[in-house]
C-alpha cells in the first residue's frame, strides 16, 4: 500500500521552522511548537486580564471562571504544603494554567501539543527541581539535606540508604516530565491511529478498483474506529485536565521538602 | 462589614454550609477506582523506569568524567535500580495504608465524609 503521510499518527509532532534564527551556534528557530507556547500563554493572560479588568465583588462570568481557578490551586496549596506555600502561589498557578492551556489546546484539530515534546516537559520539571534545591538550602540551609537521611535508621544502613534517597530524589523531575509527555504523546498516537485507520478502510473505494472480500468488509465497518476514536476524544479531554492537575499537585508536595525537609 | 447580628451569624452559618457542600462536591478526591488504578499503575512503572534512567545517565556522566569505565555504570545503574524498587514498594505501602482507611471508614458509617 501506498505511504499517506497524512495517515501517519507521528507526523503530528513533527517541529518546523517558522522563522530560522541562529545564536552563537544554537538553533533558536521560531518554531511551530514555539509559536502555541506562546499562544498559550498569550491566551492564559489575556483571559486574566479580561477577567480582572472589571473586577468587582459579585463577580460577573469571566471573573468568576479566573476565581475557580484561583482557588483550585490555592486549595491545592493549603492542603499540601499550608499558608507559608503562598509563597509559591505563582509559579504553581502559572505551572498549571500554562500545562492544562497548552494540553486544551493541542485537542483542537490541527493544532501543535506542545506538551509532547518531552523538551517543554523536562524544562518544566526542571524548573520546579530547581526551585525545591535552591529555596530549600536557603531556608533550611544545611538541614535541607535531612532530606536524604531517614530518621530512626541506624548507621550502617544509612550507608546504603543515603545514596538510594539521593537517586530517588533525582528520579523526581524525570518522572514528573515523563508522565505528562507520555500521556499527552500516547493519547495522541492512539486518536490518529483510530482515525487513520478508518480513513484507509474507506479510502480503497476511491482507488477505482474492484475491491476483495477483505476490503469490503473494511468499507463496511469503516465507522467502527471512527466512533472509538470519538469516545478517546472525550476521554483525552479528561486526560489533558488530569495531567495538569496531576503537574500542579506534585509540584506542590516537591515544594513541601523545601519548607519541611525532615520527614 | 455588616455589623454582627443573629441574622449575619446565620447568613455566614448558611454559606458555609453551602461552600462544604459544593466543595464535597466538586472535590476530585473520590476518583473512580479506574483512573486511581492507572495512576497507580503509572506511578509505579514510571518510578522504576525512572530510577534506572537515573542511574544509567549517572553512571555514564561519572565514567566520562572520571574514567572508570565500567565501573560506574554497573554500580549506579543498580543503586538506581534499587532506587526506582524502593519507590515502587513505599507507593505500595502507602497504597496498601490507604486501602486499609477506606476499610475501616466503610465498617464504621460514623466516619463516613
Amino acid at each position: 500500500m501506498m505511504y499517506r503521510m497524512e495517515l501517519d499518527p507521528m507526523h503530528q509532532f513533527v517541529i518546523s521552522d517558522w522563522i530560522p534564527l541562529e545564536f552563537a551556534g544554537f538553533d533558536i528557530s521560531f518554531t511551530n511548537a514555539s509559536f502555541y507556547m506562546l499562544l498559550a500563554v498569550v491566551l492564559v493572560v489575556g483571559f486574566f486580564l479580561i477577567a480582572l479588568s472589571k473586577a468587582s465583588i459579585v463577580p460577573n462570568k469571566v471573573q468568576s471562571v479566573g476565581e475557580l481557578g484561583y482557588e483550585f490551586i490555592a486549595n491545592m496549596i493549603r492542603d499540601t504544603i499550608g499558608e507559608e506555600g503562598f509563597k509559591f502561589f505563582p509559579l504553581v498557578f502559572s505551572l498549571f494554567m500554562f500545562v492544562f492551556t497548552a494540553n486544551m489546546l493541542g485537542m483542537i484539530p490541527l493544532f501543535y501539543t506542545t506538551t509532547s515534546q518531552v523538551i517543554v516537559t523536562a524544562s518544566l520539571a526542571l524548573l520546579v527541581f530547581f526551585t525545591v534545591i535552591i529555596y530549600g538550602i536557603m531556608k533550611n540551609g544545611l538541614k535541607f539535606f535531612k532530606l536524604f537521611a531517614p530518621s530512626g535508621v541506624p548507621w550502617p544502613l544509612l550507608l546504603l540508604l543515603v545514596p538510594l534517597e539521593i537517586i530517588s530524589f533525582f528520579v523526581r523531575p524525570v518522572t514528573l516530565s515523563l508522565r505528562l509527555f507520555g500521556n499527552i504523546l500516547a493519547g495522541h498516537i492512539v486518536l490518529k491511529l483510530f482515525v487513520g485507520f478508518g480513513v484507509s478502510m474507506l479510502s480503497v473505494v476511491f482507488a477505482g478498483e474492484a475491491l476483495s472480500t477483505l476490503e469490503v468488509v473494511g468499507v463496511v465497518g469503516f465507522w467502527m474506529p471512527i466512533v472509538m476514536a470519538i469516545a478517546l476524544t472525550a476521554l483525552e479531554f479528561l486526560v489533558a485536565f488530569l495531567q495538569a492537575y496531576i503537574f500542579a499537585i506534585l509540584t506542590c508536595i516537591y515544594l513541601n521538602d523545601a519548607f519541611h525537609p525532615a520527614h | 462589614m455588616a455589623p454582627s447580628s443573629p441574622e449575619n451569624d446565620d447568613l455566614g452559618a448558611r454559606i458555609k454550609a453551602a461552600q462544604d457542600q459544593h466543595r464535597a462536591k466538586t472535590e476530585p478526591k473520590p476518583r473512580s477506582s479506574a483512573a486511581a488504578g492507572y495512576g497507580l499503575g503509572m506511578k509505579i512503572v514510571l518510578d522504576l523506569v525512572g530510577g534506572a534512567l537515573v542511574g544509567l545517565i549517572f553512571g555514564l556522566a561519572l565514567d566520562r568524567v572520571a574514567g572508570t569505565e565500567p565501573w560506574g555504570l554497573i554500580i549506579l545503574l543498580c543503586l538506581g535500580m534499587a532506587a526506582g524498587f524502593r519507590l515502587m514498594l513505599r507507593t505500595a505501602e502507602q497504597q496498601a495504608k490507604r486501602n486499609a482507611e477506606s476499610a475501616d471508614a466503610a465498617d464504621d458509617p460514623s466516619q463516613k465524609g
